[in-house]
């Protein structure tokens, strides 16, 4: 018998009990649907946090902590070295904090942002873009983050008065000037450790390039980046050592090693950690992230499958019912000489086509769900709590994988659900289904 | 054709602390030889169902051998009975026993496609045969729109589609009127004459039992006689 003969019986067997295939089609459809939504959740989260990551950082830099061995505080030029020499290492970028640091214009003070020196080549090297003048070339000269401004107040305005509800310094206090090429007065200070005496030293800085706002909009950077020499020179105002080995070379407070790629990640944590560095990647936190988001999409898909287990009773119901109507049918056909394996192949491919039926209207309806709770729900939830719902955040998410996952559950269950109705219909007794007393 | 060996068949009946046995057949033997007409007769529960059933591969017998065609088919499992059946036996019930959902022509084509015949030589085939059981102006009826003689004749027609040698046939008139029978009855010897068919036939009718070469009779599940002119 062709699978085309076969598909015709099951057509015509299902021609009969349409209301009652189509119900159970609709029930595999629920099923299906459910599973692919409340995973679907979780996919999304998942791509959003996953996309949040890439966004605010990257996954090729490893922060270095310290090294085990070290007797100072900080990492010396030889350690910036040695990080270099690395297989697949491409830039070490080495930090110095300038400690606390305010800066004064025209009555507007910024009291805290955070405050480095830097390698400018290297900076370029990892990613840094001006959006607005040039990177530092001369001793007094910085680079501001693009947020500096607006945390440039007004400093004759109490602090109570200062800050709108949302948190942020309100418009009407903040610096609302060009900062571009204007000098600006830095002031920093330092407690001596022997002395407990509090110094204070101050220089004109010119802003010579302000930093392009960072991709997520929700990170909010106060930051300025200077030259070492300009470190170098107020630490010597402010008489300040710790910041420099007994040479007097310099000691730098943080480290970040950028890998040539993210593959390369892998292996210079291995050297890293060889070389008894203490160091995090990006690429680690990703890697915890996907083995939480896995285990909780496979949590969802585990309890999607409920639903599908649940349809898969009205398809086994159906099944039954369908043998046992047409156990005259299949006696007349067994007398007849149809072979058990083709009437059982007859009673599995209907049930196979109910539950791929309900697999496909499930997988489409999910998609519209899936659309419509991407679109929808942001709005509401705009409405509701008056915040903007960042861009990055998706409710839900179908993958192929998704799909793929849920068809083949879909499948497997109800050929299960349909396995024993198609065996009780080989199992058809010809001599009493000829005599009607099945 | 058919060649009983030494068949006995007993039903078991009631639950095992209970249980009965009903001896139904005992120690049968006989010989068919092909293009013979061999009538089976015998009063109701003699066993003669249950010897056609045992034939026909539906009921396996308690002991003894069954041989079509030369082919010894009393331990073949279903799967290979059910094939044998379709390639080598043609079954004609009393109560025609056509689908109700088919139309004469998709009954009478049932074991084409069950043998995987193509459709253009399913359809050429179909039409052949309802002209020769003279249906050609039913082919698009539903058995419910039919007369017992048609439904009947349908049923033969399926029963030849795939020329079986051997056409097993029970009570094969008894829902027929008298003038519909000796139609049947001709149209049974027309094709073992013209198609050299054997038929081998259950009835308790003595015109039927009549039309055959030879009448074997069953009494209380044993063989008593044989009359016509091939030997037993």
């Amino acid at each position: 018998m062709t699978f085309g003969d076969k598909w015709q019986f099951v057509r015509q067997n299902m021609k009969k009990n349409r209301v009652r295939v189509l119900m159970t089609i609709l029930a595999a459809a629920m099923g299906s649907c459910f599973l692919i939504v409340l995973a679907s959740v979780g996919f999304g989260l998942h791509d959003s946090i996953v996309k949040d990551q890439l966004e605010s950082s990257a996954i090729t830099k490893i922060d270095i902590y310290g090294k085990n061995e070290a007797i100072q505080i900080g990492f010396t030029g030889e350690n910036i070295a040695e990080l270099q020499q690395i297989d697949g290492v491409k830039t070490v970028r080495e930090i110095q904090y300038l400690g606390e640091t305010s800066y004064h214009i025209d009555g507007y003070t910024n009291e805290m942002p955070e405050a480095i020196a830097v390698d400018f080549e290297k900076e370029k090297q990892v990613g840094l873009e001006i959006k607005n003048g040039r990177l530092p070339e001369a001793e007094n000269e910085i680079v501001i983050s693009s947020d500096f401004a607006k945390q440039l107040v007004q400093d004759d305005v109490e602090e109570k008065d200062l800050y709108a509800d949302d948190g942020m310094i309100k418009t009407e206090y903040q610096y609302q000037e060009n900062l571009l090429n204007k000098e600006i007065e830095l002031q920093a200070s330092a407690t001596a450790e022997e002395t407990n005496e509090l110094k204070t030293t101050t220089e004109t800085v010119k802003i010579v390039g302000i930093e392009a706002a960072p991709a997520n909009e929700y990170i909010h950077m106060n930051s300025v980046k200077t030259t070492p020499a300009l470190k170098r020179k107020l630490d010597d105002a402010l008489q300040m050592t710790d910041s420099y080995t007994e040479q007097g070379d310099p000691l730098y407070n943080q480290v970040e090693v950028y890998a040539s790629n993210a593959e390369a990640v892998d292996g210079i944590l291995t050297s890293l950690e060889e070389k008894e560095y203490q160091a995090y990647s990006n690429l680690e936190e990703l890697k915890n992230i996907n083995v939480l988001f896995n285990v909780a999409k496979a949590g969802l898909i585990i309890v999607g499958t409920i639903a599908v287990l649940i349809a898969s009773i009205g398809i086994y119901n159906t099944m039954t019912m369908a043998v046992t109507e047409r156990a005259p049918d299949i006696g007349i056909m067994k007398a007849i000489g149809a072979n058990p394996k083709t009437i059982k192949q007859i009673f599995l491919m209907e049930s196979t086509f109910i539950g791929l039926a309900g697999a496909l209207i499930g997988t489409a309806v999910a998609y519209l769900i899936s659309f419509s709770v991407n679109t929808g729900v942001p709005i509401i939830l705009e409405q509701i709590f008056a915040e903007e719902i960042p861009e990055t955040l998706q409710l839900s998410s179908i993958p192929f994988l998704l799909v793929a996952i849920s068809v083949s559950i879909c499948l497997i269950v109800t050929i299960l659900s349909g396995s024993r109705p198609a065996k009780q219909a080989t199992n058809v007794d010809v001599l009493r289904a000829l005599r009607r007393e099945i | 054709m058919i060649t009983i060996k030494d068949v006995s068949h007993r039903y078991t009946m009631g639950k095992k602390a209970k249980e009965t046995v009903v001896p139904v057949l005992s120690h049968i033997n006989f010989h068919v030889q092909k293009g013979e007409i061999v009538s089976l007769v015998g009063k109701s529960g003699s066993g003669k169902s249950t010897l056609l059933h045992i034939i026909g591969g539906f009921i396996k017998p308690s002991s003894g051998e069954v041989a079509i065609n030369g082919t010894e088919i009393t331990s073949w499992d279903e799967g290979r009975l059910a094939d044998f059946r379709l390639q080598h036996i043609g079954y004609i019930f009393q109560n025609f026993q056509l689908i109700p959902s088919m139309t004469a022509a998709q009954n009478i084509e049932l074991p084409l496609i069950l043998n995987g015949t193509s459709k253009q030589i399913r359809n050429q085939k179909v039409a052949d045969m309802l002209r020769q059981v003279e249906l050609e102006a039913y082919p698009h009826h539903y058995p419910s729109e039919l007369s017992g003689g048609q439904q009947q004749r349908v049923a033969i027609a399926r029963a030849l589609i795939l020329d079986p040698p051997l056409i097993l046939a029970d009570e094969p008139t008894g829902s027929l009127d008298s003038d519909t029978e000796a139609e049947l009855l001709a149209l049974i010897q027309k094709l073992n004459k013209q198609n050299g068919i054997t038929f081998f036939l259950i009835t308790h009718d003595q015109e039927v039992a009549a039309i055959a070469d030879r009448q074997l009779e069953i009494k209380d599940g044993q063989m008593l006689q044989a009359k016509g002119v091939m030997p037993v």
